[in-house]
């Protein structure tokens, strides 16, 4: 008995790295788990920009709805992640994918006050999608902004051996 | 003697931790900006050319409707030129993407807005630093320069074609299957 607790007790690894804000550093790894999913979701985007670009016709503008429709699922059920530039892609409502002068419009904004003043502050980008759900990005709070995954540092490669060979 | 301070960060209390996520297939920042030889010299003739008429114009306060070329710089003028359909036009499009100031998201749609555009679009990057000085000469809100390449020099249009490469994106005409590229997210978790 007493050998088992003995063996229980965990000894501190050497060369362990911390940083400053006492943070235990550790490389990346090299490859990544569930692969799969993320060369579904990948092959369900490129599918759904085909069907969005290539043809306006209504079935294949249902099709990629219905491909990016299935995307939104899979990603969320096999928690499966997406950068920010992907989602900001997709609108929210109908699921299409927004291409500028084809399924949406841009537009920039600053309505005046109830003084008729314009504040620099308030100035939006705004997306309209075709069904008509906007997306705001209040630019003029901060020209510099970036969201977590622009920063510097945050993102990195990974550097196993991809699973699909590249086509020639 | 050290700090309580500095010994308390000596001991770990989180753990680097990888994320695996989905990057867009279709966003390459090298694709995505077509590829400038000397983008100094593309300055200086942007300055020589355009700029510095156009201060010359506004100094003897011409009206903008009797300027000898058009020059847009507002965000949706911008747009609504290039969302033209059946237009035989060609324009100029300068972007100042390496400065401070201009917003990112706004950023990240111009090379796809102007591919799709009917107009033919010649997309360049300027330099670090360009915009505070286009800045000197005309109000640049977003760091967007189009000028309609109607009335403008033959000259200064051929050192230009000569300096920028055409606007490739291969993904999209005709539109082939990229692989997928799985990044990988930097971020910390508590020890248990």
């Amino acid at each position: 008995m007493t050998e088992d607790k003995t063996k229980k007790i965990k000894k501190p690894k050497k060369g362990q790295n911390i940083d400053e804000h006492g943070c235990i550093i550790v490389p990346p790894p090299k490859t990544v788990g569930n692969k799969d999913h993320f060369q579904r979701l990948n092959y369900l985007y490129q599918l759904g920009m085909f069907n969005t670009l290539n043809n306006e016709s209504p079935i294949s503008t249902l099709l990629a709805k219905k491909y990016v429709h299935n995307l939104d699922i899979i990603s969320k059920k096999t928690k499966s992640n997406m950068l920010p530039n992907t989602k900001r892609t997709i609108c929210k409502r109908c699921k299409r994918i927004l291409i500028p002068s084809k399924t949406c419009k841009y537009e920039m904004e600053n309505k005046p006050n109830k003084r008729k003043n314009i504040n620099p502050k308030n100035e939006k980008f705004i997306i309209t999608c075709k069904c008509g759900k906007i997306k705001r990005f209040t630019i003029g709070l901060d020209r510099n902004y970036k969201n977590f995954y622009e920063k510097e540092g945050t993102l990195s490669n990974v550097t196993g051996k991809k699973d699909i060979p590249k086509s020639k | 003697m050290s700090s309580l301070k500095a010994i308390d960060k000596r001991v770990a209390k989180r753990r680097q931790v990888y994320k695996a996520v989905l990057s867009n297939p279709f966003v390459n920042e090298e694709q995505l900006w077509p590829h400038v030889k000397d983008q100094q010299l593309v300055q200086e003739l942007l300055q020589k050319h355009v700029l510095n008429k156009l201060q010359h114009l506004r100094e003897m306060n011409i009206p903008k409707q009797e300027w000898p070329f058009d020059s847009i710089t507002d965000f949706n003028e911008v747009y609504s030129y290039l969302s033209q359909k059946d237009s035989n036009e060609e324009v100029l499009l300068f972007v100042c993407n390496k400065d401070p100031d201009v917003p990112s998201v706004m950023l990240q749609q111009i090379p796809l807005m102007s591919y799709i555009s009917s107009i033919k679009v010649t997309l360049i990057q300027l330099p670090k630093g360009s915009l505070a000085m286009i800045q000197k000469f005309i109000d640049l809100p977003y760091g967007l320069l189009l000028l309609p390449t109607k009335h403008l020099d033959p000259i200064f249009l051929q050192q230009i074609h000569e300096q920028v490469l055409k606007q490739d994106l291969p993904w999209l005409a005709p539109l082939k299957y990229k692989s997928t590229d799985i990044k990988l997210v930097k971020s910390s978790a508590p020890l248990k």
